[in-house]
């Protein structure tokens, strides 16, 4: 059962860069590194699934929906069943942790009994409950991004996307980011993780798919 | 029903977010609005003004000499002519006796026989003192059999002419221009507290948000910031009223139902403003 698939997709810019030809699918619970180096189009892939952009040419479908065909009033329902980290944190800054990964939830309407139980759980989880009430500039990067995985994994996705979740932490902290990473993995959410650091990728054995002069394939 | 509590719970902690921009939001739309209440009220009190002005206009319709009786059907058919509010009967005594009142006793002790004629004092309908009316009526009281000789105060009717057109088309152009400008002030004002969250707008649309999730609580809190803009306006005009008062006498006092209405439109200001300002932002 797949997840996500890329269809003879090319997503190339004017200037001649980006992708040229992705050809791939992600399956149900796996754990895949996406690998190349800056500005190979790694975040073009994720934008991609996310349907930020749609591609040039070729198709790409995630659960139940296509690029070809969806709606824009789709596009938050899709995004609903994807998590996403980035390099960057992207917490809501005008509000602490705890309401940071329950917005997650307000967005699809849950309850809020349900939301305190759930964020409170998925809190602890990522080993971040203490700080529930910081703002997020209060935190350090290994903390915010702790703080981004709880919001991205609290409505149970179908698949996390992590867009060089370690790019701006120490190597200490980095590795306690991917350890995370796979242990929502081994819970069976799916991860799709981007880097440029091929180093991190050798050590795990995963499943490995490299953009190579603007092409993805199996 | 969920979202439209969340917009409300979170537009209202929008407010305590957005801290000090928030308050400017606030605080433009209350210049705006004591700006556009002040102009209103004096605009009020002017109209005002100028009904009472006119309602205190009279015609003197001065009367052949005859019969009491007859005098009485002259005033009839004055009193039913179009535009004729009520007429005040002056006979000949009366009319002497103002006189003596006005210029003392001597002045009439010389002339034995009593030259005044008795008069009606014809008060109109407030919207027919005009030129056009005035002059339409002063010719039907002369029409009327019995009258000799209609006397107005012509440059009154000028003068409120002048008045009656400053502040109607006058004002009204100044009023929206007036309204134009407090709208962009405020609009723009909201404009950048959304711009400012930009980054969390988009945050959001990556989380899977909604329109409705982003836009309503945004709307909210800057129809809050509306709704108490305008309250903080409706107090501030109040003072002013109080005040201007002294100065001013024809102000009128301001009331709850004036208040009401400005938060209303603090409100809707608040609402246009931003959906005004939001509708580029979000995309879907
Ligand atoms: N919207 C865009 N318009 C034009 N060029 C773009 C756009 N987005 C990305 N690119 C270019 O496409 C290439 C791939 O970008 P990106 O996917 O961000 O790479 P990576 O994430 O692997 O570093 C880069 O050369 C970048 O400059
Ligand atoms: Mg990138």
């Amino acid at each position: 059962m797949k997840i996500i698939r890329f269809n003879n997709v090319r997503q190339s810019y004017p200037n001649g860069e980006g992708i040229q030809l992705a050809d791939f699918s992600v399956g149900r619970g796996e754990f895949v590194f996406l690998v190349g180096p800056s500005g190979a189009g790694k975040s073009t892939i994720l934008k991609l699934i996310i349907m930020a952009e749609r591609p040039r040419s070729g198709t790409v479908e995630v659960g139940e929906y296509i690029s070809s065909s969806i709606r824009p009033g789709q596009v938050p329902l899709l995004r609903r069943q994807i998590g996403m980290v980035f390099q960057d944190f992207r917490l809501l800054q005008d509000r602490n942790v705890y309401e940071n990964v329950a917005f997650s939830l307000r967005v699809i309407g849950k309850s809020g009994a349900y939301i305190k139980k759930r964020v409170l759980r998925v809190l602890a989880d990522v080993g971040i409950s203490h700080k529930r009430y910081q703002m997020p500039q209060n935190l350090s990067g290994g903390e915010q991004q702790r703080v981004a995985i709880a919001r991205a994994i609290v409505n149970e996705p179908l698949v996390v996307l992590a867009d060089e979740p370690t790019g701006n932490l120490d190597p200490e902290t980095a590795k306690d980011i991917m350890e995370l990473l796979v242990k929502i993995n081994i819970g069976g959410t799916a991860v799709l993780m981007a880097t440029h650091n091929y180093h991190l990728v050798e050590q795990t054995g995963f499943r490995v798919l490299k953009i190579d002069a603007g092409v993805i394939r199996e | 029903m969920r979202l439209f509590i969340y917009s409300i719970v979170d537009g209202l902690s929008g407010l305590k977010r957005s801290g000090i921009s928030s308050l400017l939001t606030i605080l433009t739309i209350c210049c705006s609005l004591v700006l556009l209440g002040a102009f209103y009220i004096i605009r009020q009190g002017l109209r005002e003004n100028l009904q009472e002005t006119r309602s205190r206009f009279v015609l003197e319709a001065f009367l052949l000499d005859a019969e009491p009786k007859d005098h009485e059907t002259t005033g009839e058919k004055i009193l039913h002519l179009a535009g004729v509010d009520s007429i005040e009967y002056v006979s000949k005594d009366d009319a002497l006796a103002r006189v003596r009142e006005t210029f003392g006793d001597d002045y009439l002790a010389l002339i034995e026989d009593n030259p005044l004629p008795a008069s009606f004092h014809v008060v109109l309908q407030p919207s027919y003192v005009n030129r056009d009316s005035v002059a339409r009526i002063v010719a039907a009281i002369a029409g009327v059999p019995g009258v000799e000789d209609v006397v107005y105060r012509a440059t009154l009717i000028d003068l409120l002419n002048r008045y009656d057109r400053l502040v109607g088309a006058g004002f009204i152009i100044f009023g929206i221009a007036l309204s134009i400008l407090g709208f962009v002030l405020i609009s723009n004002n909201i404009r950048l507290t959304i711009e400012a969250k930009r980054d969390i707008i988009e945050t959001m649309e990556l989380v899977g948000a909604s329109r409705g999730l982003i836009v309503g609580p945004l709307l909210i809190q800057a129809m809050i910031e509306g709704g108490l803009g305008a309250l903080f306006a409706g107090i501030v005009l109040s003072v002013l009223v109080q005040v201007g008062t002294i100065f001013i006498p024809v102000l009128s006092p301001v009331t709850a139902a004036t208040i009401g209405v400005l938060v209303l439109v603090g409100i809707l200001f608040g609402f246009l403003g931003s959906f005004n300002a939001l509708g580029w932002r979000i995309r879907y």
